[in-house]
């Protein structure tokens, strides 16, 4: 098995290094180009030398994206006037799909690295470890490829990036209401809190005046690194959340809810405040500021933050705050205080709420106040129950299969579709938020448990035969 | 299982595509990206209105390889900025080579980035706030700009009102509102006179308040450039109240259901628009007989429009937006959207709504303005004037 | 002084008007959680539908006939949200069938989101009370003025019907033990249905008032409302009928001061700032009753 294994990791090294050569080969388009279309074709045709130019011309400008549109162009009109070989045909689809083989390669080495490491272990322990790494560069090598294939603006890169945003959103909001048993409805206030402090600190600053036009350029002149600005935004709806939670935890749940919720109304209606204006361009869109171009960015924050909420629910921390969840009385007879860990639930869930409100914010390109309503708490809510409170993975699912059907799958009903001539009833703007709220009532009545109840998802569990009752996974 | 469902149903969708007309060199697709539900609703299905009529009138370019079949794709933006960027979002996945829209300036530059990140061009039609060309390269725009309408509107108060205070109200966090009651504003200070603001939440009905403080502040004109459905109760409200003070407003008032709830009161309505119905040049007169036929064939054409057949300002505007876009095709010589993209910029046209060219920052070179106030008793618009920059400027 | 009092007088006016219809809807709320200790979210798009059905109806039918047609329909609309939404859920925790609530709510929005495009559509005028008085300077509809004295009346009738009827002897049992009536053999299925349609008569009632006043109604008009209502329930004392109504009537007078004052972009958030107030120092509410917890 051992020596299998390291033949094999040998073997996958090779490919990987082959791959990552070749892509970095093929950087240089002008070079190929002239391969392509040589000098003489080229002089005897005008279109063909005007599209070569063209194609040049956004070389040099920088605009990678519309030199390959153009070079395909210029492929598909003029097919037998360039000159195409074995080793030029390789070449250009190395270029082609430069970013996926550079990205196949690397996590090919990665693969084959884990391979040679997991053959010299003899722990299980580490075996997992080492599973969970193949499993994690897996899923981010996957969407890199995927991203680059399908392209960045479709609907399914759509879809995956908003629901990586709503998973990390779902797991904060699911540590507070699932398994810390604080219903609180206040996470759209965070989230705008976050989404707010992080587009004001990293707006360009060139557009500054044009953003803030109302309010003479603005307070804020200076602008942070992204990183920076993400952080300063969970810190800042943790703030919040420490000062709000001080009258507002001693609450019973009901009580608790609308508190919050009333909490989340007010900060919408300071920020949306013209005395504020300066700071908070008042109730005008707030734009310009750093964006993310690929899926990986919100996977890879979500990724990290989820994985550390996860940390915090398997330590000593969460088993209080499962405790809490249990019975409050019996947690505080047992020596549990109560309200700080209620405010500790609190304020580290509204955290990652800011940081969620802020990749929410990088995500629609535009902020504003009026849009963080009461409906989005109760979408994330929705979420949180229809994947099982008190169980991460169920969120994580959920939450993609939300956001999948409401953005994409169920849109079709939105559409006045035609069968023949037989006008399909009922299909119309609006039928698709018809459909969705009617699942959701159903998944709440009959599966109240959701989809993973409070159980995580494993890989045991699946492998393990069913005999006639669910393990515990 | 649900995708298996979706996916068989996605195959079945495409099947119609697959019979395209036999003697057409191709298809080019024109994205309509218009509000068909919200508060900006009204004015949204009657923009598309203008646009689907231009089709009727035109289906086909002629470029110069054969002649193509010019297909519209419409979706709704549902009048809001955070919806905003997926109903693009969604345009873009239909690969449509250009965009029409919107009206409501928010949803404009909410949808900039994607549309740009695309190398989409879109042209807007009636959305006058600068901010969805400033910045945004591949947005055009064929409507005069809120500075300008602001100022002709400031103006007109002074003169014809002899205003020296005026009231603006405007809802909060809506560009179109916010900014043409700041331009306003500007324009009325420069002129003298003093100006108070309030701004109401969304989703707010009553008005008396802002009305009774429009009464207290000694108001000489009460400025409101709103959507239709806040302007619709605030005309109701204004008129259960009693309020005698002239009320003004921008283009979003050009709607039928302004006259409906003007009708039988005493209110003083006077609205700055971008057409006028009783044109009589020859192309706006060509242009009304026959929009009102073919809004006159089809019930569900009339209850988009309103309910009659009163031509709105936008659907003019928005017949003249799709002629530029076949123009803009008919340069590039394909329906290739960086071919666009290079000469948009040269584009002109005699539109009905006037000759129409860009300026360097992608708004339309438009020096005119048209004053229209309410008819309470006949229930219809009464042509007041025609505003040009000239002027103004003294 | 007299410049003062005409200068206020149509906040102070609209304030009353817009007290008694939070009051309609507030009654819902709180006798809803009286008994069942849950805040039925799905109230105030009741009072939406109500609205919608009052246009439709109107479209079709004189008003002699689309008046009680709506308030019929409210009722039924109410009894089935109870049924379909929240019996199920009996025996479930708290939060389930909150959730419910708030997914109840969810469908109705969108399903008169879908049903009308949402757009806004223009409440019928109501003969009598849409007539426009002037009481002393101040011009308002008749509306305001039937409001409050509708709103009372409607109120004792109820207190009437709670303190001196059998169905009313039920209810006040099983708001204060649900499980023991049960056991006394109190039919809890018919309390609870009662219960709900005497709250969507009255937020039927309100939504009339309300929407004359406020002609456009949207998918979401009575979110707003419906929200204030339920603070205003709190505020009085949750399960108290006439605390929910006094309740309403400063929420609605005090928001229009604010508005008169200015600070218009706060009058929604003053509401949620008085019943964080109110939690924190009053959390049962004005007349509400001190519950002990025992450990």
């Amino acid at each position: 098995m051992k020596v299998f294994k390291i033949i094999l990791s040998l073997l996958l090294a090779i490919i990987a290094c082959l791959l990552i050569f070749f892509s970095i080969n093929a950087l240089d388009l002008s070079a190929l180009l002239k391969e392509i279309v040589p000098l003489e074709t080229m002089q005897q045709d005008a279109g063909l030398e005007k599209a070569v130019k063209r194609i040049n011309d956004c070389l040099a400008d920088g605009n990678q994206n519309r030199a390959l549109r153009s070079l395909n162009r210029l492929l598909d009109d003029y097919p037998d006037k360039v000159h195409l070989d074995v080793q030029t045909k390789l070449d250009l689809f190395f270029y082609r799909n430069n970013k996926v083989m550079l990205t196949l390669g690397v996590y090919v080495l990665f693969f084959s690295a884990a391979l040679a490491v997991s053959a010299f272990l003899k722990q299980q322990k580490h075996q997992t470890a080492v599973l969970v790494a193949i499993l994690v560069a897996s899923l981010y090598a996957g969407i890199y490829i995927v991203e680059d294939l399908v392209g960045v603006n479709s609907m399914l890169m759509t879809v995956l990036k908003k629901g990586a945003i709503y998973a990390l959103l779902a797991v904060s909001m699911n540590l507070l209401n699932g398994f810390t048993g604080l219903f609180s409805l206040g996470q759209a206030g965070f989230m705008l809190v976050g989404a707010y402090t992080y587009a004001i600190f990293t707006i360009e600053n060139t557009s500054r005046a044009q953003v803030y036009q109302y309010y003479q350029g603005g307070l804020v002149q200076f602008t942070l690194p992204t990183l920076v600005a993400i952080l300063l935004a969970g810190l800042a709806a943790a703030f919040f959340a420490f000062l709000i939670g001080l009258p507002v935890l001693r609450l019973k749940s009901d009580y608790l809810a609308i508190a919050t919720l009333g909490f989340a109304e007010i900060i919408r209606a300071v920020l949306q405040y013209d005395g504020l204006g300066r700071i908070t361009n008042g109730s005008n869109l707030l734009r310009k500021f750093t964006t993310f171009n690929t899926a990986l960015f919100p996977f890879a924050v979500s990724g990290i933050c989820i994985a550390l909420i996860a940390l915090l629910i398997h330590s000593t921390y969460g088993r209080s705050f499962k405790a809490i969840r249990d019975d409050e009385v019996a947690a505080e007879a047992m020596g549990i205080n109560l309200f700080v860990y209620k405010q500790l639930a609190f304020v580290i869930s509204s955290f990652f709420a800011g940081i969620g409100g802020a990749l929410l914010a990088m995500y629609q390109t535009t902020v504003q106040a009026a849009a963080f309503t009461s409906a989005m708490t109760y979408e994330i809510l929705l979420i949180v129950v229809i994947g099982g409170m008190g169980s991460i993975s169920g969120s994580i699912l959920a939450s993609f299969l939300f956001i999948a059907s409401s953005e994409w799958w169920l849109r079709f009903l939105d559409n006045v579709t035609y069968i023949g001539t037989f006008k399909v009833p009922f299909f119309r703007s609006g039928f698709r938020m018809v459909v969705f709220s009617v699942i959701i009532m159903v998944v709440v009545l009959f599966y109240r448990k959701g989809i993973m109840g409070d159980k995580e998802f494993s890989l045991k569990s699946l492998m393990e035969p069913r005999k006639g009752g669910k393990r515990r996974g | 299982m649900k995708k298996c469902l979706a996916l068989i149903l996605t195959v079945v969708m495409l099947l119609p595509v697959m019979a395209l007309a036999e003697n057409y060199a191709g298809e080019i697709v024109i994205g309509i990206y218009e509000p068909a539900s919200g508060t900006s609703g009204a004015g949204g299905k009657q923009e598309a209105l203008g646009i689907y009529y231009a089709n009727y009138l035109a289906p086909t370019v002629e470029l110069s390889d054969g002649v193509y079949k010019v297909k519209l794709v419409e979706v709704d933006n549902q009048s809001s900025p955070d919806k905003a960027p997926s109903a693009a979002q969604q345009l873009v996945s239909e690969g449509v080579s250009i965009v029409l829209g919107s009206y409501g300036s928010g949803v404009c530059i909410a949808a900039a980035d994607i549309f740009d990140a695309a190398g989409l061009v879109a042209i807007g039609i009636s959305c006058t706030n600068p901010q969805v060309t400033l910045g945004n390269p591949l947005y055009y725009r064929i409507c005069y700009l809120d500075p300008f309408q602001g100022t002709v509107l400031a103006n007109y108060a002074k003169d014809e009102f002899n205003a020296t205070k005026a009231y603006t109200l405007a809802e909060l966090g809506n560009d179109y509102d916010v900014g043409l009651a700041y331009y306003f504003a500007e324009a009325f200070k420069g002129l003298g006179g003093e100006v108070k603001g309030e701004e109401f939440p969304k989703g707010n009905s009553d008005f008396t308040a802002y009305l009774t403080s429009a009464v207290n502040s000694g108001a000489e004109i009460i400025f409101a450039p709103t959507s239709v459905e806040y302007a619709t109760q605030i005309i109701t409200q204004a008129a259960a109240n009693g309020i005698t003070i002239p009320i003004m407003a921008g283009d979003t008032w050009d709607n039928v259901r302004i006259l409906e709830a003007a009708e039988g009161t005493d209110l003083s309505i006077s609205v700055s628009t971008f057409f006028d119905e009783g044109d009589t040049g020859a192309l706006a007169a060509e242009f009304v007989t026959g929009f009102k036929a073919w809004l006159n064939e089809n019930p569900e054409k009339l209850a988009n429009n309103g309910g009659s057949d009163i031509v709105a300002a936008v659907s003019a505007l928005g017949y003249d937006g799709y002629m530029v876009a076949l123009e803009a095709l008919k340069r590039a010589d394909s329906g290739d959207r960086d071919d666009i993209a290079d000469v948009v910029a040269e584009v002109t046209y005699e539109g009905v709504t006037g000759f129409i060219a860009f300026d360097e920052n992608g708004d339309a070179i438009r020096d005119q303005a048209f004053i229209i106030k309410t008819d309470n008793e006949t229930g219809t618009w009464q042509f007041v004037k025609v505003q040009n920059v000239s002027d103004i400027a003294k | 002084m007299y410049d003062f009092i005409s200068a206020n007088l149509p906040y102070l006016l609209a304030g009353i008007s817009v007290g008694g219809q939070y009051a309609m809807i507030a009654i819902g709320y709180t006798m809803v959680y009286g008994i069942l200790r849950l805040i039925n979210f799905a109230h105030g798009d009741v009072f939406t539908a109500a609205a919608y059905a009052m246009v439709y109806m109107n479209a079709t039918m004189p008003l002699y006939l689309s008046l009680p047609l709506t308030i019929l329909f409210t009722v039924i609309l109410g009894y089935s949200v109870e049924r379909i939404a929240y019996k199920p859920l009996r025996s479930a925790p708290r939060m389930s069938i909150m959730i419910s609530s708030i997914g109840a709510s969810y469908l109705l929005q969108n399903l008169m989101w879908y049903i009308t495009s949402g757009l806004a559509r223009q409440y019928p005028t109501i003969p009598w009370i849409s007539k426009t008085v002037t009481i002393f300077t101040a011009t308002t509809k008749m509306v305001t003025l039937v409001t409050p004295v509708l709103t009372l009346v409607l109120v004792l009738l109820l207190v009437q019907l709670i303190n001196h009827t059998k169905i009313g002897m039920a209810m006040r049992a099983v708001s204060k033990d649900f499980e023991t009536s049960r056991l006394m053999g109190i039919k809890i299925n018919k309390v609870i249905s009662v219960t709900f349609m005497i709250g969507s008569f009255l937020a039927a009632i309100g939504s009339m008032l309300y929407f004359t006043n406020y002609t456009a109604v949207v998918p979401t008009a009575g979110a707003m409302p419906g929200l204030k209502a339920f603070v205003a329930a709190v505020f009085g004392g949750i399960g108290s009928i006439p605390g929910a109504v006094i309740g309403a009537f400063i929420i609605g007078i005090v928001e229009n001061i604010i508005k008169a004052v200015g600070l218009t972009t706060f009058s929604d958030a003053f509401t949620f700032a008085l019943l964080i107030f109110i939690l924190i120092f009053k959390p049962t509410g004005l007349f509400g009753e001190v519950i002990h917890e025992k450990v």
